[in-house]
C-alpha cells in the first residue's frame, strides 16, 4: 500500500517538480527494505509484485524494471549477510551506495530488452541526482520501520541472526 | 550460510528467473491480463484524481501568484498576433488558390482522420522513460499501436491498454521509432527518443539531403498511424556521420510532455468518432 501511495504521488504530483528532484527512484528504498528486513521468500514476492506495479505505471518494456529491481533485491539481500543495516549512517550509507548502483545496473539491464544507454551517458549519474535518492530513500526506508513497529511485524534480523546462520 | 540456506537461496533465484521469463514472454506486444487491468484501473482512477487536483493547483500558481513581467509579455503577444494576422491573411489566399487547382484537377479531398480526445491522467514513475497515461481505453475503441497527438504536435503511440485507461509510449521515450519528413526539404529519416533527454534524434537521413538547424519535422503519413503533416518537432542540431552516408538530426519536440493536460487518440478509418 506504501508503494501505491508513493507510486501514485510520483506519477502525478512530482513530474511537476523541478527536473533535478523529479529524478527520484520512488521503489529503490522498498527493495532494499525488503532485502534487509524481509525473509528471502517474503522479500523477492514483495518486490516481484511492486516492480510489476512500478512497470506498469512507466513506458518501458515489461521486465525491464522487474529485473532491475529483482537484481537490487538481490544485492540488498547479500549485502544483509554482511552489513545488516539498523543505524541511521549505515541506512544512509547503503542507500547511497544501492542508488549509485542501480543507475549502472538499469543501463545493462534496458540493453538486455534491446534499448540500453552508456552508463555515462548525461544525466545517467548525477551526484545530486544519486544524492537526492538516497535522502529520501532514506525517509521512506525510516517510515517503512516505523509502519512494521506499529504493525508489530518482527524484523528478519529476529528471527534469522539469532539462528547463528549468517 | 548452511548448505540447505544455499539450496534455497539458489531455489529461490531459480524460480525467480523462471517467473520472470514467463512474466516477460505473457507481456509481450502490450498485452495485459486480469491482474494487469486490475492494477492499471486502480491506479489510474485514483491518479486521475491527484493528477487534476495537482494541476488545478499549478493552474493558481501560474495564474495568480506568477504574475511578474506578464504586462511586458502581453505587449510583446499582442505584436506577435499582429504579425501574425498578415500571415493568416496571406496564407487565406493561398489556401483559396489551393482549393481551386484542386478543383480543377479533380485531386480526392485529403480524408480527415478521427480523432478521440483524452485527458492525461499520469506521467512516468520513471524518470528513465516517457510516458504517459491517458483516460481512454479498450471500451472506447483504444488498441496497441494507434497514434497520440495534441493541437501542439505528434505526442506518441498506445503502448498498453486497458479497459478504461490506456499508457502512451510518447515520442522522446527511448524505444519510441517514428517515420517522418524534413517539412523543407522532404528528407526523410527515423526519429527516436534518446535516454536520459527529453530530446529526440532523427537517424536514417542521407548525407545529402538538405537538412538545416531550425527546420520543422512533421510525421510522414506512412502506414496511417499518424496524419501526414503533424509537427514532430524543429532541428537543434545536424550531426553528420563520421563514416557511412548517413546524418543524424538532433530534435526538439514540438510538444512539452511534461506539460501535457489532453490529446487525441487518432483512429483508423470507420472507427467511430467519441468526443469528451
Amino acid at each position: 500500500m506504501a508503494v501505491f501511495g508513493v507510486v501514485l504521488l510520483r506519477t502525478t504530483a512530482w513530474p511537476l517538480a523541478p527536473p533535478l528532484f523529479a529524478r527520484w527512484d520512488v521503489l529503490l528504498p522498498f527493495i532494499v527494505y525488503f532485502g534487509q528486513r524481509r525473509s528471502m521468500a517474503e522479500g523477492m514476492i514483495l518486490a516481484l509484485f511492486t516492480s510489476h506495479l512500478y512497470s506498469l505505471c512507466s513506458a518501458a518494456p515489461i521486465g525491464v524494471f522487474t529485473a532491475h529491481y529483482l537484481l537490487i533485491f538481490l544485492i540488498a539481500r547479500l549485502v544483509s549477510y554482511v552489513v545488516f543495516a539498523s543505524t541511521r549512517l549505515s541506512i544512509f550509507v547503503l542507500l547511497l551506495c544501492l542508488s549509485l548502483a542501480s543507475r549502472a545496473i538499469l543501463p545493462a539491464v534496458a540493453a538486455a530488452f534491446g534499448h540500453g544507454w552508456s552508463p555515462w551517458a548525461p544525466g545517467n549519474i548525477s551526484p545530486i541526482a544519486v544524492l537526492w535518492s538516497a535522502l529520501v530513500g532514506y525517509v521512506f526506508y525510516q517510515l517503512m520501520g516505523v509502519l512494521d513497529a506499529m504493525t508489530r511485524k518482527l524484523p528478519r534480523a529476529s528471527i534469522e541472526l539469532t539462528e547463528g546462520s549468517l | 550460510m548452511p548448505s540447505d540456506r544455499k539450496y534455497a537461496f539458489f531455489a529461490f533465484v531459480t524460480a525467480a528467473v523462471c517467473v520472470l521469463a514467463l512474466y516477460i514472454h505473457r507481456h509481450r506486444q502490450g498485452q495485459t491480463g486480469r491482474i494487469d487491468n486490475l492494477l492499471i484501473s486502480a491506479a489510474g482512477n485514483m491518479q486521475r484524481q491527484v493528477f487534476f487536483f495537482s494541476q488545478g493547483m499549478r493552474r493558481i500558481s501560474d495564474h495568480y501568484v506568477m504574475l511578474v513581467g506578464v504586462q511586458k509579455r502581453n505587449e510583446d503577444l499582442e505584436r506577435e498576433i499582429s504579425g501574425l494576422k498578415l500571415q493568416v491573411s496571406a496564407l487565406r489566399e493561398v489556401d483559396l488558390e489551393n482549393t481551386r487547382l484542386r478543383e480543377s484537377l479533380d485531386f480526392r479531398h485529403r480524408s480527415e482522420q478521427q480523432l478521440l480526445s483524452a485527458h492525461v491522467v499520469a506521467h512516468d514513475v520513471s524518470s528513465d522513460y516517457f510516458g504517459i497515461r491517458i483516460d481512454r481505453g479498450s471500451s472506447d475503441g483504444v488498441k496497441v499501436g494507434m497514434g497520440v497527438i495534441s493541437p501542439a504536435g505528434l505526442v506518441g503511440r498506445v503502448l498498453r491498454v486497458a479497459p478504461r485507461f490506456a499508457d502512451v509510449r510518447t515520442l522522446v521515450d527511448p524505444n519510441s521509432k517514428i517515420d517522418a519528413l524534413v517539412q523543407r526539404s522532404r528528407a526523410r529519416g527515423i526519429v527516436s527518443g534518446q535516454a536520459k533527454q527529453a530530446t529526440c534524434k532523427m537517424s536514417y537521413v542521407d548525407r545529402l539531403e538538405d537538412v538545416a538547424v531550425g527546420d520543422a519535422v512533421v510525421s510522414s503519413g506512412y502506414e496511417a498511424i499518424f496524419p501526414k503533416g503533424i509537427l514532430v518537432g524543429y532541428a537543434i542540431a545536424v550531426v553528420p556521420s563520421s563514416t557511412g552516408i548517413l546524418q543524424n538530426v538532433m530534435l526538439r519536440s514540438a510538444v512539452d510532455i511534461t506539460r501535457l493536460e489532453e490529446v487525441f487518440v487518432v483512429l483508423p478509418p470507420g472507427e467511430p468518432e467519441k468526443t469528451t
